[in-house]
């Protein structure tokens, strides 16, 4: 098996983005992408795009030909990868095992949603498709009443109460005014965060990540061929994936994901690395008791500190452990597959030192967590700084 | 859900009927028909008793399709005391007054419209009971 390195990345501005649909925004993010790696379309040899649900969001399904066909490759293999909200983290791991595995020396790995098309209700009952449809669905469960529970249970046993929550979003929100291309570049105060609107209690509208359009890519190439292109090489060092019951209620404790464990676990195995060698994450903060979750379950911190390490600056940009530095989803928008695409877009530019006024000093290795549905699916990556 | 599925998955929803594996008598809910553990597809037909306890819950109040008119409602997971989990919404209760532990039961309600055919879908709700 081949060492993989991403070798060009690219990023739609996230937010509501109006009359553009998702294929034209993995078009311009492909561009970006391709034009720093320096590469053409036509030395693409197979395209991964990871979409949730343009099905339900734009009424378009076969969604896949769609990105070469608007980038002018039409006859390049392109494959829709779904996971819920890891649909792109998976995206990107499908390229990267495309690339390992010697099928192909040069794939693109996009991934976007278009949302904002919906009223919230009909958002709502889109994203909770990702969940049981027969028996959480149609019973009343949303997202955001999921993640209520979790939280309401880790608040129970650990006493991750509602200010530790906030201080994920106060922070990601602060972390967001450094990147130009997030939807909400305004900072929050915990007073604004833990008066806002009961979503499900006990998550009020700041403990949610946004309804939001974009698109990310990313060019993958083997790690022994990197100096054949312009783009400066990142290396990929681990890859996971790990599935969990469907159904939340299925599991026994919900104050943690085994699926972020194994997938940690294992990406941590290939690496050669463990938790302590990691230098910034970005993680899966759909809601802020997520990443509190995420960060625990990886291993970072003791099962219960996740929301304290928030509250007392452990995980600020300038913390010993910067978590969602970009802003996350909860800042710099969630379009569902794009997500986990962009936080490889993100750690690679750690990585590479161009991430502009959020860059974090001498960093060496970054990590990602993409979550699918109630952490049904766990994708995770660990990206080295290249030579 | 669709007319289709909503008559083709009515057993469980009606009747809280799941399988039970003849061999290492695993329960299951919904119907399933093989066991995850064994790979055995001799699953028995097994109703759930109706009785059960609150593991965790919550009070929606941004609802999907077709559930915006009955919020806020709470929401929970539920221990059968057979030890299966469903979740399901909790009704005739304020989340004040919900505790983890609490003894519910399952009662038979009408969940919700469907927006697209316009069928009543029925299923389960779990009501707090003394």
């Amino acid at each position: 098996m081949r060492d993989v390195a991403i070798i060009g990345v690219g990023m739609t501005k996230f937010g509501q983005l109006g009359r553009v649909t998702s294929r034209e925004l993995i078009a311009s993010a492909a561009v970006e992408a391709m034009n720093d790696a320096g590469v053409t379309p036509k030395d693409i040899e197979a395209n991964y795009v990871g979409i949730l649900s343009s099905d339900f969001f734009e009424h378009q399904m076969h969604s896949a030909p769609g990105v070469p066909d608007y980038l002018g490759m039409h006859n390049t293999p392109s494959t829709r990868v779904e996971a819920a909200c890891a649909s792109g983290g998976l995206s990107v791991m499908h390229a990267i095992m495309a690339v390992a595995g010697g099928f192909y020396d040069t794939v693109l790995a996009t991934g976007a949603e278009k949302m904002t098309n919906l009223p919230t209700n009909h958002v709502t009952e889109g994203l909770a498709m990702c969940a049981d449809d027969v028996y959480e669905l149609s019973l009343g469960i949303t997202f955001p009443g999921a993640f209520a529970m979790v939280a309401r249970a880790h608040e129970a046993q650990f006493g991750t109460d509602a200010e530790q929550r906030a201080a994920v979003a106060v922070k990601n929100h602060k972390n967001a005014t450094k990147n130009p291309l997030a939807q909400y570049q305004k900072e929050i105060t915990f007073e604004k965060a833990m008066n806002s609107i009961m979503i499900a209690d006990p998550l009020r509208l700041f403990d949610c990540s946004p309804i939001t359009d974009g698109a990310a890519a990313v060019v993958v190439v083997p790690w022994e061929d990197r100096h054949k292109y312009e783009g400066q090489a990142v290396k990929v060092r681990g890859f996971a994936q790990a599935s969990e019951t469907m159904s939340l209620h299925d599991r026994t404790d919900i104050t943690s994901f085994n699926t972020t464990k194994i997938a940690a676990r294992n990406a941590f195995k290939r690496a050669g690395l463990e938790p302590k060698d990691i230098d910034f994450a970005e993680v899966h903060d759909c809601f802020t008791i997520a990443e509190i979750v995420a960060i625990e379950d990886m291993g970072f911190f003791k099962k219960g500190e996740g929301g304290k390490a928030a509250l007392n600056g452990d995980t600020a940009a300038d913390g010993h452990l910067p978590i969602n530095v970009s802003g996350g989803l909860k800042a710099k928008g969630h379009p569902i597959g794009a997500t986990g695409v962009a936080q490889i877009v993100e750690v690679s530019k750690q990585l590479r030192g161009t991430a502009g006024e959020r860059q974090l000093s001498d960093v060496e290795f970054g990590m990602t967590q993409n979550l699918g549905g109630s952490g049904s699916t766990i994708v995770c990556h660990i990206l080295e700084r290249g030579d | 859900m669709g007319v289709a599925e909503s008559w083709r998955t009515n057993q469980s929803r009606y009747l809280m009927e799941g399988r039970k594996c003849t061999k290492c008598k695993t329960l299951y809910f919904p119907i399933r028909q093989h066991c995850a553990k064994c790979m055995d597809d001799s699953m028995e037909r097994y109703i759930f008793d109706t009785k059960g306890k609150i593991v965790e819950f919550t009070r929606i109040e941004e609802a999907p399709q077709g559930f915006e008119l009955m919020v806020p409602y709470n929401y929970g997971i539920v221990e059968l005391d057979e030890g299966v989990r469903i979740s399901c919404q909790i009704i005739d209760s304020y989340s004040k007054d919900l505790e983890v532990g609490m003894p519910v039961e399952m009662t038979f309600r009408l969940l919700r419209k469907s927006e697209d055919q316009g069928i009543l879908q029925y299923g389960f709700k779990a009501l707090p009971i003394e």
